[in-house]
């Protein structure tokens, strides 16, 4: 079988998969409704959510190694011994833009993506909560399905006809990096499934999951 | 209806503001609203349903553009600096070796974070190591607390301004592209381009201005009150150990700095030599009583390979791929190759060392979370000035931007103030990507200077690292600062230097040549 005729199969099998898994996003819901009852469902959504998260950032930490050792690969064979080549430049965007992307769901478990604070810090855990759910529902699910729809035929496209780079020199695989617009939506529409049902939980009193990622200390820029 | 039609730009720029206070995270709020008024776009007929098919077009944009690949890097150069105490070695020979001074202690803090700026862009790093070891100190020598707290925030802020800088990058990109577009809309027969380089450049003499003039309000402050940092206990530090915890700090800036300056690496590049060089020489350190071990032994064979690499370079022609070379020419290159491979072992051997003293791994996961989450807001920006522009926002800046009098100086300053302002509530990645791409391009066709515009609103941004209740630097200092200093006495003792910034600001505005006489000496 062919790359195409095999992703055309795979997209509509994916396609199938992710509309019997939408209902998951009024997870939340049910927690805040049902309270016991909705947490103890949503505990292995979230485990098999932050596993994935967990996983992906690991993978993230490997690239991020790996992109920094071939810049530097880069810059010894080009000042040291003149030879450059687009397919090592390719694969340092590869690896880094991959990072990014698979490291955003865990970044979200450790509450590292920035907010404007200034009267967050002030709200109680139930104004957190509160506010939190409101960004699920409101902001971070609709971007994320948003990305989901309109990544879908620009992938698909790409597949189809199995795109490469356009440097002759390049990598082929154009079409894996595309790829990882859905799987980054995808991540982290489930860690932020997690996390929503969480703050759920903190409403209706429910107990909610435990925590897998601990907050990290960052330094951003 | 007519009306809503016509205000849903600016009804989108109210409602992002009141969606950003509610405290959801940046990215999010920032798509989320978009996608709300590109709905709310389609509905009253104003916005045209092809912007959003480019959204994933967007996100791959932003996913290989090749300039933003240094930011990651330059963070994870920080994160290394940080987690090895590099920069707290360098820091506590400084402080002894000024200490005798009245007022030494905010010198050394300064010269420290001016060089630590100039070796990396990252000024968490800074101010945590310099918030654990001289603020400590110098409350023992009875320094006042505001005016110690306030140098650290400040000194550490100097690594937004001094090149290579996450801020520069990312305004490079933008002031890049702003620039692009205008010389488009003028119609400019044969364009010129900005790069992250150009800024670094113009960066330099202000950044090295403002380390001056810290020091000279330090130096007054000393002098006018000597009570406010009273001299300590004379305690000179032997030369051998000047030079060695200089040694790390500067070979890290004459190679990332200079090779990028010389326009011999790119940035990213630069970025690179840099993380990898600060591996190594984190690999090299032994706590105090460690025996040399093999792995050390290995790190130093690969940095002394560096150096064989560099000196063949220099003398002999190591290009690969020449059939004619006989013997004689190409043992040099053998020899390059054996060195190359002993950089690798060597940075293997440090790579190992830090994963048992367990400092890579923390490095490695802090650096990809923040770059995830500095990436996942380009993401959210992108679709905002997308939907922003089909909404035809850019428009409405722009006709608001040529009305204000003055021309390009009054909108100059309007846009200033507006950084200012907005500093103390959004951080420099949001304002970068939300606010400049949208000012940037009016003020450049009224004939601004893409270096000038650029280190300019670098250096406004800096402020908004200081400016309470939010700014990082604050937040890191308050972090590690013990509790007897009181929050206030912080946010008091960065007043000051808040004032210095913007002396600085105004000095480049009122003097071009600050921003743009070194990268045209460079690039011609």
């Amino acid at each position: 079988m062919d790359l195409a005729s095999f992703a055309a199969i795979a997209g509509q099998a994916l396609t199938v998969l992710g509309f019997a898994l939408a209902p998951f996003m009024a997870l939340p819901l049910l927690v805040l409704a049902s309270g016991r009852f909705g947490a103890e469902i949503a505990l292995p959504v979230t485990q098999i959510a932050e596993a994935a998260s967990a996983l992906a950032e690991r993978i993230a930490q490997v690239l991020l190694a790996l992109m920094t050792a071939l810049v530097g690969l880069i810059v010894v064979l080009r000042y040291g011994f003149g030879v450059s080549s687009n397919l090592l430049g390719e694969a340092s965007i590869y690896a880094h833009a991959f990072s990014f992307m698979l490291a955003a769901a865990a970044a979200l478990g450790r509450d590292g993506h920035v907010r404007v604070d200034v009267i967050y810090a002030r709200l109680s855990a139930r104004g957190k909560a509160i506010v939190n759910l409101f960004g699920y529902a409101v902001f971070t699910a609709p971007m994320l399905v948003a990305i989901l729809i309109f990544s879908g035929p620009y992938v698909a496209r790409s597949w189809a006809m199995g795109e490469r780079s356009a440097e002759s020199d390049g990598l082929a695989g154009l079409f894996l990096l595309k790829t990882a617009i859905p799987v980054f939506a995808v991540l982290l529409l489930a860690q932020a499934i997690a996390e929503a049902c969480r703050q759920a939980a903190i409403l209706s009193g429910a107990p909610p999951a435990p925590k897998r990622f601990a907050p990290d200390e960052i330094a951003p820029g | 209806m007519i009306e809503i039609r016509e205000f849903l730009d600016v009804a989108m720029f109210v409602a992002l503001a009141i969606g950003l206070m509610l405290g959801a995270p940046v990215a999010f709020t920032l798509a989320g609203v978009s996608l709300i008024f590109a709905l709310l776009g389609l509905y009253f007929g104003v916005f045209d349903a092809s912007f959003l098919q480019a959204i994933p077009n967007r996100l791959f944009g932003t996913m290989t553009n090749a300039a933003l690949t240094a930011v990651p890097l330059f963070i994870l150069m920080g994160a290394i600096l940080e987690r090895s105490r590099l920069a707290e070695q360098l820091l506590s020979t400084m402080g002894d070796l000024f200490g005798s001074m009245r007022g030494g202690l905010l010198f050394s803090t300064t010269l420290v974070g001016a060089v630590l700026a100039a070796s990396t862009g990252v000024v968490g790093a800074t101010v945590t190591a310099m918030g654990l070891i001289a603020l400590p100190l110098m409350l023992q020598r009875g320094y006042d607390k505001g005016l110690a707290a306030g140098s650290i925030a400040a000194a550490g802020t100097l690594g937004q301004i001094i090149p290579p800088s996450i801020v520069l990058i990312l305004l490079g990109d933008v002031i890049g592209a702003a620039h692009q577009r205008a010389q488009l809309e003028q119609g400019v027969a044969s364009p010129t381009a900005v790069s992250v380089g150009d800024l670094f450049a113009g960066a330099i003499v202000p950044g090295l201005f403002l380390v001056l003039l810290y020091l000279l309000y330090q130096a007054g402050v000393a002098w006018l009150k000597p009570s406010a940092a009273p001299a300590g206990p004379s305690k000179r530090p032997p030369w051998s150990q000047i030079l060695s915890s200089l040694a790390a700090p500067l070979i890290l800036v004459l190679s990332v700095l200079g090779s990028i300056l010389a326009g011999v690496a790119t940035p990213t590049e630069g970025a690179a030599v840099g993380a990898l060089g600060a591996l190594m020489l984190a690999g090299l350190k032994r706590d105090e009583g460690e025996a040399k071990g093999l792995l050390v032994r290995l790190v130093e064979l690969g940095l002394g390979s560096v150096v064989g690499l560099v000196l063949l370079r220099l003398n002999f022609d190591l290009r690969l791929g020449r059939p004619d070379a006989g013997v004689a020419e190409l043992a040099p290159v053998f020899l390059a190759g054996l060195f190359a491979l002993l950089v690798a072992v060597g940075m293997i051997a440090a790579g190992l060392r830090l994963m048992g003293k367990r400092q890579l791994q923390p490095a490695l996961r802090s650096s990809v979370e923040v770059t995830a989450m500095v990436f996942t807001i380009l993401i959210g920006a992108a679709l905002f000035s997308l939907v922003f522009r089909g909404l035809g926002g850019d428009e409405w800046i722009e006709h608001m931007l040529e009305s204000i009098p003055g021309g390009l100086i009054g909108a100059l300053i309007m846009v200033n103030l507006l950084i200012f302002v907005l500093g103390f509530f959004i951080d420099f990645i949001e304002i970068c990507y939300i606010v400049i791409p949208l000012v940037a391009p009016p003020l450049l066709m009224m004939g601004a200077d893409p270096i000038w515009l650029g280190v300019l609103f670098a250096m406004n941004l800096q402020t908004s690292f200081l400016t309470p209740p939010f700014g990082f630097a604050l937040f890191y200092l308050r972090g590690v600062a013990p509790p007897d200093v009181r929050t206030m006495e912080i946010y008091r003792g960065v007043v000051p230097f808040i004032g210095l910034q913007i002396l600085a600001l105004i000095a480049v505005a009122v003097w071009p040549g600050l921003a743009t006489w070194l990268p045209s000496l460079l690039y011609g």
